[in-house]
């Protein structure tokens, strides 16, 4: 009796031994928080339309800029040398709202969440996607916000202020996101 | 004696094949990995978002007081996320700790007990293990207890993670941050208004109910409000050999194993500050004739009451600088009620009272900045008040007080950690606090771990730690005039020196393993201890005792809800002055817990097999080796909102017993055989 259930329990635990061989093609990774933002960005930009006068030539570049002190470290380097809708991508820093003029996605750090009121002016009237992880960004008038949950980044999605800045988010993406603020 | 040592190696011998077997499976993967290449990309850039999202960011808080990754963390460290305890069917806190490597519950149905690397000891209500609820302590004034079972005070359906932190941690933490420091986080809430409703019922007549509420408020603010209530009959009948006389009910202990409980909870957060409130209330029937109490009366029972309100202010002006303050308020009230049969020459039935109320406030704040790029500083310092640390025992009729024991005290900590990026793929972390307590005296506790990363999923980690326990406001003065306990009020702190190597290593994108190796030496351990003149009990200084041992884990998550975890690990333990083996430590562990989605995103079965080697009683004896199997059936989103879970615990029935403390006159309690539980909830 005790030698059947012992073998009852092997073939348990082989079983669960057995486990990663069964579903080898699966895909859940592990990764840090900002490479996850990172790819995030870029994916990001390939769901936005912008009005026509914003966007720009094929020659010119597609420029995703941070303002404020860059929490990504190396994390941006893999987006370097992609393109988004066929033009060049470049990562550039600023310091100031002003200088958002010529970017067509703008990521707010955490440093400036003390400025946000005027960054996110200057930007909506720039028209410049912001995305920021400032605690409740897109709820405060940013645009889209990434926001942790049980462990993975989500987004949240503030509809109003994309419209205002004539921007237009696929509904591929806003199926994939929270709308905090605004109408579908 | 000899008669029990068989069952034992027989046991080892099953779980050392049972073990081969296992590892000899689970090193599939390796050569499959190695196989296809391991050299998966790892940009991410190309990865479709809806995969993105599905990223498990792995972040761990406690370990250093500020977010980092696992693998940087200078300490071993376990994860148990929502996810997880929803599909494993986990009720308790005490049964997600039981599913980690290298821990161990045992209960004497009354009260849970951790047990860390091979430590429980008899007595010990938790008290060498810091348990936080968000960085909120919750061991109390009094008796030190970090209460995980029934009598924890938060609904695990409200966890969002649970960190446990393996080694000293009282370099950051202060007292008993002794063997472990597990914190406990709650789970976000919501911005749309919404509730979530749970019923659950199972054997023993359960029944459990929540309801939590939550969403934005004016002005930015967000609340979160859950209410619980528990209830169970327990089971209707265990018995007890060590009481099976005439006069005893034949040692069957009939209708006195209930249990009631309810919890309130309350978050609110504005803008950088969170409230956080708690109260919980929990009554049981003691059913095991603790402490020579009448057997199988149903007036044997304790009720423990535990609240908190913690105000958090906690901000990041900039990516290198952030500041935490916290004001806390607690409160503990602990009542037990004993029937003593005092005759002859007295009362055949006197219900005597052990009645403990604590009430203490503090605060903290601290400070994390980034220096230079390469340093990370945490410094900061803690304050406790104990408004009230009191004691009382007494007879209710005829009355008679054996102990009316009022304390007031204080505590204070300091402490400063570094943690220095050497080069890229070194990180060296060093540490120390200094804690001063009013009646124990002062601690300094330092720690040092150096983390060395050659390649991104590679981690090696060479971890040394010292840690302290302050004898707390129980063993310091309960002293019932000569019946049964004397106090001592010459305690001193006891300390613990660890060493630890660790090796972790990602295998692929998917699957995580870990190997570690340590050695624990304690001194004055206090323990409790009869006088031979008088034949009273009483807390010293004693036990100078040493373990060592190691683990090994494989762990996996697939992007399909696939996930599984397997764990070993060994620990031998010695009481350095008779090199005895310790009490209620186990060799060997051995964990599997693996999740199989049946119908993808919708139905899913976990398989969880916890195997505990034989364990030493108080009385010499062993308590044998046991295998216990849970299955759950989990599905969601059938219907917006709506999960329902089926799961039954202890599967084959299997009957064990785990060994009781002194105040038990079992030597090993039985515990109960099979069960199941069936929950429901909806968002709404």
């Amino acid at each position: 009796m005790r030698q059947r259930t012992f073998w009852r329990y092997l073939v348990i635990l082989s079983l669960l031994g057995s486990m990663p061989s069964l579903a080898a093609a699966a895909q859940e990774r592990v990764a840090g928080e900002y490479q996850v933002k990172a790819a995030m960005l870029y994916n990001v930009a390939k769901f936005v339309d912008w009005p026509d006068e914003k966007a720009g030539s094929d020659q010119t570049p597609f420029k995703i800029c941070i303002i404020g002190r860059n929490p990504f470290g190396t994390a941006l380097d893999p987006l370097l040398g992609n393109s988004i809708r066929g033009r060049k991508l470049v990562i550039s820093q600023i310091s100031r709202p002003e200088e958002v003029g010529a970017c067509q996605l703008l990521f707010v750090s955490y440093s400036e969440r003390r400025n946000l009121a005027a960054i996110l002016d200057t930007a909506g009237r720039r028209r410049v996607l912001t995305v920021s992880d400032i605690d409740r960004f897109a709820a405060s008038g940013g645009m889209i916000g990434f926001v942790e949950s049980e462990g993975r980044i989500r987004m949240e999605v503030n509809l109003e202020a994309v419209r205002n800045a004539d921007l237009r988010i696929s509904s591929q993406l806003l199926k994939l996101t929270r709308i905090v603020k605004g109408r579908e | 004696m000899n008669r029990f040592v068989p069952i034992d190696t027989r046991w080892q011998r099953r779980v050392l094949l049972a073990a081969l077997v296992v590892l000899g499976i689970a090193l599939q993967p390796v050569t499959a990995a190695a196989a296809d290449g391991v050299t998966r990309t790892t940009d991410l850039t190309q990865v479709p978002l809806e995969e993105l999202l599905e990223i498990k960011v792995e972040n761990v808080y406690s370990a250093s007081r500020f977010e980092q990754s696992v693998t940087e963390a200078p300490a071993s460290v376990s994860i148990i996320t929502a996810d997880d305890i929803r599909k494993s069917g986990y009720r308790t806190l005490a049964d997600i700790l039981n599913s980690v490597r290298g821990f161990y519950v045992s209960n004497d149905r009354n009260y849970s007990y951790l047990g860390v690397r091979g430590f429980s000891r008899p007595g010990d209500y938790n008290t060498r293990v810091l348990l936080m609820i968000d960085g909120h302590r919750l061991n109390d004034n009094i008796y030190d207890q970090a209460q995980i079972g029934t009598e924890f005070p938060l609904d695990v359906d409200l966890i969002e993670r649970v960190e446990i932190v393996r080694g000293p941690g009282s370099s950051l933490y202060g007292t008993s941050a002794f063997f472990a420091v597990i914190n406990v986080v709650t789970r976000p809430g919501w911005h749309k208004p919404t509730g979530e409703t749970a019923v659950a019922f199972g054997s023993d007549d359960a029944h459990q109910a929540r309801l939590t509420l939550g969403g934005d408020l004016p002005a930015g603010a967000t609340a979160l409000v859950s209410g619980t209530f528990f209830d169970t009959r327990g089971e209707r009948s265990i018995f007890f050999k060590e009481y099976d006389d005439p006069a005893t009910n034949h040692g069957t202990a009939h209708n006195v194993d209930d249990d009631r409980s309810y919890s309130l909870y309350s978050r609110f957060s504005w803008r950088d500050f969170t409230l956080q409130a708690l109260f919980a209330k929990r009554e049981k029937t003691v059913p095991t004739g603790a402490y020579g109490t009448v057997f199988n009366d149903s007036g044997n029972r304790t009720y423990d009451e535990r609240g908190y309100l913690d105000l958090k202010y906690q901000r990041k002006f900039d990516p290198t600088l952030e500041i935490l303050g916290r004001l806390t308020y607690d409160s503990y009230n602990y009542d037990g009620r004993y029937v003593y049969d005092y005759s002859p020459g007295g009362p055949s039935r006197v219900v005597n009272k052990d009645k403990v109320s604590g009430r203490w406030w503090g605060g903290e704040l601290q400070l994390t900045k980034t220096l230079l790029a390469s340093h990370i500083l945490t410094m900061g310092g803690e304050w406790r008040d104990n408004l009230r640390q009191d004691q009382r025992n007494f007879d209710e009729q005829p009355p008679a007080t054996y102990l009316d024991d009022n304390r007031r005290s204080y505590a204070l900590g300091l402490f400063l950690q570094d943690s220095w990026k050497i080069l890229a793929s070194l990180n060296l972390t060093l540490g120390v606090r200094y804690d001063y307590n009013q009646t124990a005296g002062s601690a300094t506790s330092p720690r040092a771990a150096l983390v060395y990363s050659p390649w991104e999923k590679t981690a090696f980690k060479l971890l040394f730690g010292a840690a302290f326990r302050a004898p707390n406001a129980n063993e310091l003065y309960y002293d019932d005039n000569g019946i049964s306990t004397r106090a001592n009020r010459d305690l001193k702190p006891e300390k613990i020196r660890t060493y630890e190597g660790v090796y972790e290593q990602y295998l692929g994108e998917q699957v995580r393993t870990s190997l570690t190796g340590f050695y624990y030496r304690t001194e004055d351990l206090i323990s409790q201890v009869t006088d031979p003149g008088s034949g009273l009990a009483t807390f010293q200084n004693i036990d100078k005792t040493e373990a060592y041992g190691g683990g090994a884990e494989i762990e996996g998550r697939w992007a399909n809800e696939l996930a599984g975890r397997l764990s070993y690990s060994y620990q031998v333990t010695r009481d350095l002055e008779n090199s005895e083996r310790l009490t209620n430590s186990p060799r060997q562990l051995l964990k599997g817990n693996l999740t199989l989605p049946l119908v993808s995103k919708y139905l899913f079965s976990t398989v969880e097999v916890l195997c505990t080697s034989g364990r030493r009683t108080l009385a010499q004896r062993e308590a044998g080796g046991f295998v216990t199997t849970n299955l759950t059936l989990f599905s969601k989103n059938l219907l917006p909102g709506l999960e329902f879970s089926c799961s039954v615990y202890n599967l084959f029935d299997r009957s064990y017993g785990d060994p009781g403390g002194t105040e038990h006159l079992q030597d090993s309690i039985n515990q109960e055989g099979r069960t199941f539980r069936a929950k429901l909830s909806y968002r709404f």
